[in-house]
């Protein structure tokens, strides 16, 4: 327990339907999770998948219709767990009247942080996301990247120990893209759990510890990007030169294998399957030199999981 | 300090959205006006210093006989305490010609021409007393409506929620800011016609920004808790401004005066009865209205039922506000 950033044990959301004939909705289906500390932890799905509601209910914007979760050992949603969070929504408006460094002073000032404290914060944040120079204009001038920026600054102003980003890099060029990704890394270093929300899966692919995959308000899958890319059924086996009619004889014998080359690809529902499969190679006579999975990217998984409904 | 970042930022966006300004720029407009008009009838008030004594000096409608008389027991005792020393006819409680049925009264006083200027702009300032009632209705409502839903929208609400601050907190923050900007405006300007008259006639009449000042300020307070409970409950800042309008300028008055009009055409006991529920669960602009004429011009009030009717709709609407905003999903 000590070791986890966030604890969640049986959360669900339901929407009650707005209008007389509407229905509820289940936003989020009894969902246990564990987080712990220091991670980067990516959470994936389409839209409406519940990925903002599970976010929502941590940070005691909606409230849960049962179960519970906690943050560092403080329940969510209350005043105590907020002091130790930091929060970039998506699609956030800040007060266009206010000055980048304006805003930083007013959400600092809500987290409860002097004066002093704010003053040197804002100009290392603003530093650290490379708007130091447009701290004194109104963010009514920025652009949608600038507003990242700021808002980036904003989550990490109190010194949170767990920060929930929403699509941070949303509107920001490839190259502020790279310096985001890194404060992030480097929020990781210093010891801070990430929970990052993005639809960017080569974003999420290259910075997450952990990965979990939401569909239709269920958590259908989760773990590191290695296991998950791993873990499908593809395999691919290299042979040493085989000889075509050998090669026939054994394609016939596997209806989903496909050779090219010195490789052949098939699918391997189990690891019966597989053993399977290398007997047939190796009673054709051919030679094997390596057996491998075959490693999907996680947008092929992504694509995976939600066209198959999440039925996991 | 959570709480007056709060009500600074308010203050910040009320300001940027420029409809305070507006409605400042229609204060310095009126007080403009106000003073030309008091300056052009200015002479009137040095005519009345020279009027000689036993003239007739007021004919006005009272609410009650006891508001005429303490009216008139006023005027009568003025010269004792008059700064300049005028005559006084000691046998002027004969002089008080008639109280009519209708609680009317009209005095015949030898009394001093400072009472006179006095009682000439208590009259004008009472009548001002419920324009300022009526403006402060319209303008503060409508400066006011839109801050809550503001704080609301998304985007905005996520960001305020995740930081440390109570929910409650959040809402007083944001409605004091409006509270305190509409106050700070509305003292400003009943401070001004109070200058313009006393500049003019002389006359300084601190009841006038006592009485106007305080409750029309309650007056908005009545309004603005239900504006903020129904900005809560509907998410919208239109309906809640809406209504208060209907009810301000239609409701209000037949509901007040509802004996002479409303049961001229309605004679069933139990649409009475839910009339007579409406008028005392509704709050009462227009009775309020009338309060602060009558306080200005006499210092007497007929029923202090508005202030208490209207105490208890604060309290009501704000205690639904903070329920609903505390378990509200955003």
């Amino acid at each position: 327990m000590a070791n986890t950033a966030i604890q969640i044990n049986g959360l669900e959301k339901i929407y009650k339907g707005s209008g007389r004939k509407s229905q509820p909705i289940h936003a989020l289906k009894p969902l246990d999770l564990e987080i712990p500390n220091g991670q980067i932890f990516g959470l994936l799905g389409p839209n409406g998948a519940g990925k903002t509601t599970l976010v929502k209910l941590l940070l005691g914007i909606v409230f849960p219709t049962s179960g519970t979760a906690t943050i560092r050992g403080r329940a969510a949603g209350t005043t105590t767990a907020k002091q130790i969070i930091g929060y970039l929504p998506e699609n956030h408006r800040y007060p266009n009247y206010l000055t980048g460094f304006g805003v930083l002073r007013y959400f600092g000032q809500l987290s409860g942080m002097d004066n002093q404290t704010i003053q040197r914060r804002s100009a290392e944040l603003l530093e650290i996301v490379q708007m130091s120079q447009w701290a004194d204009t109104r963010i009514k001038q920025y652009s949608k990247g600038m507003m990242q920026r700021i808002g980036l600054a904003q989550a990490m102003l109190n010194n949170p120990e767990v920060i929930f980003l929403d699509e941070p890099t949303d509107g920001v060029d490839p190259v502020g893209r790279r310096e985001i990704r890194e404060v992030i890394a480097e929020l990781k270093q210093q010891g801070k759990t990430v929970f990052l929300n993005s639809h960017l899966l080569s974003e999420v692919e290259l910075i997450c510890d952990r990965v979990a995959i939401m569909n239709k308000g269920t958590l259908v899958t989760m773990g590191t990007v290695k296991e998950l890319t791993a873990m499908q059924k593809l395999w691919r086996i290299e042979v040493e030169q085989p000889q075509q009619p050998q090669l026939h004889q054994l394609l016939a014998r596997i209806p989903t294998a496909t050779a090219t080359g010195n490789s052949i690809l098939f699918t391997a529902e189990t690891l019966n399957d597989l053993n399977h499969a290398i007997d047939a190679i190796r009673s054709a006579g051919i030679l094997i030199s390596t057996v491998r999975p075959e490693r999907q990217s996680l947008e092929d998984l992504f694509i995976d999981i939600i066209t198959e409904g999440g039925a996991k | 300090m959570k709480l007056r970042a709060l009500i600074a930022d308010t203050f910040r966006e009320i300001y940027a959205k420029k409809v305070i300004l507006g409605i400042v720029v229609i204060e310095v407009l009126t007080l403009v006006i106000t003073g030309l008009v008091v300056g052009m009838i200015s002479d009137s008030y040095e005519n009345a210093r020279v009027t000689t004594s036993s003239s007739v000096i007021t004919a006005v409608e009272y609410d009650s006989t006891e508001m005429a008389d303490t009216v008139a027991d006023r005027l009568l005792d003025f010269p004792e305490d008059s700064a300049m020393g005028a005559t006084t006819d000691t046998t002027t409680p004969s002089k008080i010609l008639e109280i009519t049925p209708a609680d009317s009264v009209q005095l015949r006083s030898a009394s001093s021409q400072e009472s006179l200027v006095t009682e000439m702009v208590r009259g004008q300032l009472a009548a001002y007393s419920t324009l300022v009632g009526v403006a402060v209705f319209l303008l503060a409502i409508f400066a006011t409506a839109g801050i809550v839903p503001s704080m609301m929208e998304k985007g905005t609400i996520d960001v305020l929620i995740s930081k440390p601050v109570d929910r409650a907190m959040l809402l007083l923050g944001r409605t004091l800011g409006g509270i305190i900007a509409v106050g700070a405006n509305l003292l400003l300007f009943v401070l001004g016609i109070f200058a313009i008259y006393g500049i003019f006639s002389g006359v300084w009449l601190t009841s006038f920004v006592v009485w106007t000042f305080l409750i029309s300020f309650f007056g908005f307070l009545v309004f603005y808790s239900f504006v903020v409970c129904m900005n809560i409950l509907s998410e919208s800042w239109v309906l809640p401004m809406s209504l208060s309008y209907i009810h301000i300028f239609l409701f209000s008055s037949f509901l007040s005066n509802r004996e002479d009009t409303l049961y001229l055409f309605i004679t069933s006991p139990v649409a009475q009865a839910i009339i007579d529920g409406l008028y005392w669960i509704l709050p009462q602009p227009f009775d309020l209205v009338e309060a602060n004429r009558s306080l200005v011009f006499s210092g007497m009030v007929s029923s202090y039922a508005p202030f208490i009717q209207g105490g208890i709709f604060i309290l009501v609407m704000s205690a639904v506000a903070v329920w609903r905003f505390r378990r509200k999903d955003f």
